[in-house]
């Protein structure tokens, strides 16, 4: 199982015709010109290799998410070529199809089922799901009933028993501990620590670059959707933190 | 079970479910709803009109059914494209399964109106037996012109959401030119008659009604639209939601 990235492109034609009515154009209003595609990505090129722990970083709009949805399948490249191999389990947005009108065991199902298990799989993993999240007393409540941060548990806790059972050899997360306390995201951290086992690859977008210092062996760092840097976490991270350092705030604000 | 399996069973029950919350009848409005409308179509016609249908309420409800079961999964598998953003670009959902599901929460509420037509054919004296198998076959069709068409209209909607209107006033129009609360024999008009031999939802029903209600076996222009139609719109669905379905998630 590995990733290969070639020169990856991705462009998206977005605010050509089509995105506005019609009378708009015949009224004037739309004199401006339509906003130009958008570069998401430019010439990415990177080789993962079997059991690599890569964490995925850049400021907002750098090309992270995109990144993450072109090698999982979900959008294809403009240009160049993405290779994987091994089946990919995603999990860009924690609860990304949950229904919180519906109890947290139905969406245990539900969310597990979009990870791709099978019913037995899910069934034999609820008891264990709530118990790491914390939340066995609360399985036939609503998800809406819950704060935001016992939702993310609840997605933590499938994502763990996905990875428990190997469903997958690569595995792309985006920001997962978003929301929960620094308790849990302890526990958290130490159940990644230790999950997935073996080769399988685990790709991880955040802004969290201690936890990423922890969790990494080699870091990814994209600027304005190119590669700027591909390597070892700690100089990777040390590049990304002395772009990042900026002069003092304006003083209007 | 398979995990597609799972996965499709649990979106459509999920969505199933989250459409009762805050309602007090729940699902029976699934079956009110044809009834109500069965009613009105009867007392405004038969009031026109002595109708030349035998058991003219059941008629007019098994067309009622099939047509809305054809109309709301439809436009439900398209706009599940335009509300469901975050599943499409978040997780690696096969996109078919997601128009499947529109089409099966649509068919859980068909198997409740069908249980209901049941009942109802039982107290007329029908009957269930060989002309079953019609109905059976009339069923099928109906599933593949419905997941067809679903496809079609969640393939272009991402691209020019306008198509949800069109289809809103095209099957209006199809109502009316399918043999709903009239027969296809009292049809006069030259042009319409053309419009319901060819129109395969026409032929289905009639398909239906004939082994539901007379127990008769589906005639063989009958049989023959209403199977190729579906198989021809089926394979069209299917094959431009294979061209449009890589292009989907960029404009989601």
């Amino acid at each position: 199982m590995s990733i290969v990235l070639r020169e990856v492109g991705k462009e998206f034609v977005r605010g050509g015709r089509g995105y506005r009515p019609l009378y708009r154009d015949l009224l004037g209003k739309a004199r401006a010109p339509a906003a130009a595609g958008t570069v998401a990505l430019d010439g990415v090129s990177a080789e993962i290799p079997p059991g690599s722990r890569v964490a995925l970083v850049g400021g907002n709009g750098a090309g992270k998410s995109t990144l993450l949805r072109v090698i999982a399948g979900i959008q294809q490249p403009s240009r160049g070529s993405v290779r994987v191999d091994g089946r990919v389990a995603c999990f860009l947005e924690a609860g990304a199809g949950a229904v919180p009108t519906l109890l947290v065991e139905d969406n245990i199902r539900l969310y597990g089922a979009l990870m791709g298990l099978e019913r037995r799989e899910v069934e034999a993993g609820i008891g264990e799901i709530l118990a790491l999240a914390e939340l066995e007393g609360h399985r036939g409540h609503r998800v809406e009933q819950l704060s935001f941060g016992m939702a993310q548990r609840i997605f933590f806790g499938v994502m763990a028993h996905t990875m428990k059972l190997a469903k997958a050899e690569v595995y792309l997360l985006d920001e997962w501990f978003a929301g929960v306390d620094q308790r849990f995201k302890q526990k958290g951290e130490e159940i990644m620590r230790r999950l997935p086992q073996g080769d399988h690859i685990v790709v991880y977008a955040s802004h969290d670059l201690d936890l990423l210092a922890h969790l990494c062996s080699s870091a990814l760092y994209l600027r304005d959707g190119r590669l700027r840097r591909f390597g070892e976490t700690a100089e990777v991270l040390a590049q990304y933190r002395a772009d990042s350092a900026v002069a003092e705030a304006p003083a209007v604000w | 079970m398979t995990s597609r399996m799972y996965l499709l069973w649990q979106m459509t029950r999920a969505s199933f479910l989250a459409e009762e919350k805050n309602s007090a009848l729940g699902f029976l409005w699934h079956l009110l709803n044809p009834l109500a409308m069965t009613a009105v179509l009867y007392v405004t016609f038969s009031s026109v009109a002595t109708p030349a249908v035998e058991h003219y309420p059941l008629f007019i409800l098994v067309g009622v059914i099939h047509f809305n079961f054809f109309s709301n999964a439809t436009v439900r598998a398209a706009e599940g494209m335009l509300r469901n953003r975050s599943l499409i670009l978040n997780t690696t959902v096969p996109l078919e399964l997601l128009v499947l599901r529109g089409v099966c929460v649509e068919a859980l509420t068909l198997v409740l109106e069908i249980a209901l037509l049941g009942v109802l054919v039982q107290l007329v004296g029908g009957g269930l037996g060989l002309a079953a198998l019609g109905y059976g076959l009339a069923l099928g069709g109906l599933l593949l012109l419905t997941f067809g068409v679903a496809l079609l209209l969640a393939a272009v909607v991402i691209f020019m959401r306008d198509i949800l209107y069109v289809w809103s006033i095209a099957s209006r129009m199809l109502f009316f030119l399918t043999p709903i609360f009239y027969s296809a024999e009292a049809v006069r008009s030259r042009l319409l008659e053309v419009a319901v031999a060819i129109n395969p939802l026409a032929a289905l029903i009639d398909t239906a009604r004939e082994s539901l209600l007379y127990g008769h076996a589906p005639s063989f222009w009958g049989a023959c639209v209403g199977l190729l139609g579906p198989l021809a719109v089926g394979v069209l669905g299917w094959r431009t939601f294979q061209r449009c379905k890589k292009h989907i998630a960029d404009f989601a």
